[in-house]
């Protein structure tokens, strides 16, 4: 634990337990990663404990990640919201007027080096963000 | 002849202008022949019957230089022209005919109307079967009112002279000339509008299949593009998931591996050669899955305003590898443009597909032009090559995924599916011009406040010509 003291949290969102598997090994080194499996679950661990930063799944079985993320919107609006998903039609995120919803989008299958810049980026941003400037 | 030939021609020819007017011109001429000879044998008859008047020797000659010139008409016959000129010729000898006969004679009879056997045959031949009949009809009233009025000792009274007799008959001919060629000018021009109008409404009728014919091909194939973008976005779908963690997975057993003990033979042959090999797949994979998966919807992404001629520079940049190697050179023409809504990264790469394939179809130093302009709404980009070209069979399937002409291992097919899906999620259209051995030219339009579409329809229209 090389950063342990300003090491921060994550907590990652998928029904698909070998991506969410995939993305804790991936980002193990550098957050501290908590894994859940479906947007209830994962409201269930906000409440438990703080958490800086979401990266949820969009198409999941229950709740989908635009609901998940508004709720965590809603309730906790200090905690940087990332989506990952694979194939989905954002438009309706992108077109509500106001603060987005989502702080950035990534897509599947993720690049490593950009994921993670993406999310230190994130993390490092203080104010909500107001830029939903679409990833290449 | 001339003019008062192309003025009877226009009135009495139902057939001019028709490419069988020859051979309806030599039937009418053979009327007119035979009437004149059946003229020549009752003038010769009554010759040889009353000797002793004056009338009989007349009439003869009068039939027999008409017969000489139907005769002639028939045998120097080339042209419609002779038509026209027997009608006149008949129409002469019945007026001039009867009068002298009338005169001669000592008063009209209307037993001596028998021409107007030969009359039925000649308005048939010349005015068509129910014209020709109606003017029939007509004439057949003649012989029938003059008959009553004989009977009546109304018309040429006994003790009229023969000059007054011959001129009333005359006269009443004419007006029946007249009253022939007035009605032939009326059906005919009643016929000649239907004509129009049927020949209209075949136009229309041809257009609109044509129309159709084109309507249901486009169909189809964009039935058929729909149908491969809903299969590809299936199997997009359901291969992106597993590569998500594949591709992490195997990333992050490369990164660690050197961490990993074990046999040092096999850790060398998995860390230099197994993982980057299979890191390798992987990418072409993922690279072929992103491009089935722009081919099926377009990348879900925020429109954003950009200079559409700042991103073809950025692609022809791209493209420079490719085109230098074909050692083709590009002409670019880029007009002033509004800024437009859209993709731009996108575009771009719908720009470096066109650039590249136009470099891959051309001869070396072939030129390849760029162009962009605006219209009201819209602008439009083409890129046109002097290459090979395509046949109306590769252009119809031009926009199909994994659909190629290269050689297997040079293009996987999808570079034109991905501008299809690229230029559909921009509400754009794609018009492609190719002829085998001259070339291609590929335009694509789009809408300068294009919006994001919830579900790109599918059904992109694009126009396909070819140019030969």
């Amino acid at each position: 634990l090389r950063y342990a003291p300003v090491m921060k949290t994550l907590l990652v969102v998928d029904d698909e337990v070998e991506i969410a598997k995939a993305l804790r090994r991936l980002l193990r080194s550098d957050f501290k990663v908590e894994l859940a499996h479906s947007g209830s679950e994962a409201l269930t661990r906000l409440e438990q404990g703080p958490v800086d930063l979401v990266l949820s799944d969009f198409r999941m079985p229950g709740m989908n990640g635009a609901e998940f993320l508004s709720v965590v919107q809603e309730r906790w609006p200090s905690i940087r919201r990332v989506m990952l998903s694979g194939f989905t039609d954002f438009t309706p995120l992108l077109s509500t007027s106001g603060e987005p919803r989502v702080c950035e989008f990534l897509r599947k299958p993720w690049d490593d080096a950009d994921l993670v810049a993406v999310l230190i980026r994130q993390l490092n941003a203080t104010s909500p963000a107001t830029d939903p400037s679409p990833r290449p | 002849l001339t003019n008062p030939v192309s003025w009877l021609m226009d009135r009495m020819i139902p057939w001019r202008g028709d490419p069988g007017a020859s051979e309806q011109a030599l039937k009418a001429e053979l009327v007119c022949g035979v009437s004149g000879l059946f003229g020549l044998m009752g003038g010769a008859f009554a010759l040889l019957m009353s000797f002793d008047t004056m009338a009989n020797p007349s009439l003869a000659l009068v039939c027999g230089v008409s017969a000489a010139v139907h005769a002639t008409n028939l045998v120097l016959i080339r042209r419609r022209e002779a038509v026209a000129a027997a009608c006149l010729a008949v129409s002469i000898e019945m007026v001039v005919l009867m009068g002298i006969t009338a005169g001669l004679m000592h008063g009209y009879r209307s037993y001596d109307s028998g021409w107007i056997l030969c009359a039925p045959m000649l308005a048939i031949f010349l005015l068509g079967v129910r014209k020709g009949a109606l003017c029939s009809a007509l004439l057949a009233v003649q012989p029938l009112v003059f008959w009553y009025l004989e009977a009546a000792e109304l018309f040429i009274p006994s003790g009229t002279t023969a000059a007054a007799s011959a001129v009333g008959v005359i006269v009443s001919n004419c007006a029946l000339l007249l009253l022939v060629l007035g009605v032939g000018a009326i059906y005919e021009r009643a016929h000649a509008g239907r004509r129009s109008f049927l020949a209209g409404t075949i136009a229309k009728l041809e257009q609109a299949h044509r129309g159709l014919a084109t309507a249901h091909q486009q169909l189809i194939a964009s039935e058929k593009l729909s149908s491969l973008g809903l299969l590809a976005a299936g199997v997009a779908h359901e291969i992106n998931n597993p590569m998500a963690f594949i591709t992490s997975n195997v990333s992050a057993l490369n990164r660690d591996f050197e961490k990993l003990g074990g046999d040092q033979e096999l850790h060398r042959e998995y860390g230099e050669e197994v993982l980057p090999a299979t890191l390798d797949g992987i990418r072409r994979v993922n690279a072929i899955v992103g491009d089935l998966r722009r081919f099926a919807q377009g990348d879900p992404e925020t429109f954003i305003e950009y200079d559409l001629n700042h991103e073809i520079e950025a692609a022809m940049r791209m493209a420079h590898g490719k085109v230098s190697e074909r050692r083709a050179t590009l002409q670019v023409d880029l007009g002033r443009l509004p800024p437009i809504r859209g993709l731009p990264r996108q575009i771009m790469q719908v720009v470096m597909n066109l650039v590249v394939n136009a470099a891959h179809a051309s001869p070396a130093g072939a030129v390849i032009r760029i162009a962009t302009w605006s219209s009201e709404d819209e602008v439009a980009i083409k890129v046109q090559d002097s290459g090979t070209g395509m046949s109306p069979a590769t252009i119809a399937r031009l926009f199909e995924p994994f659909f190629t002409t290269k050689p297997i291992g040079e293009g996987t097919g999808l570079g034109l599916a991905v501008v299809h899906g690229i230029v559909a999620a921009h509400s754009g259209r794609i018009e492609v011009e190719s002829s085998p051995g001259v070339g291609s030219v590929f335009t694509v339009w789009l809408p300068v406040a294009a919006q994001c579409l919830a579900a790109p329809s599918h059904p992109l229209t694009h126009g396909v010509s070819a140019f030969h």
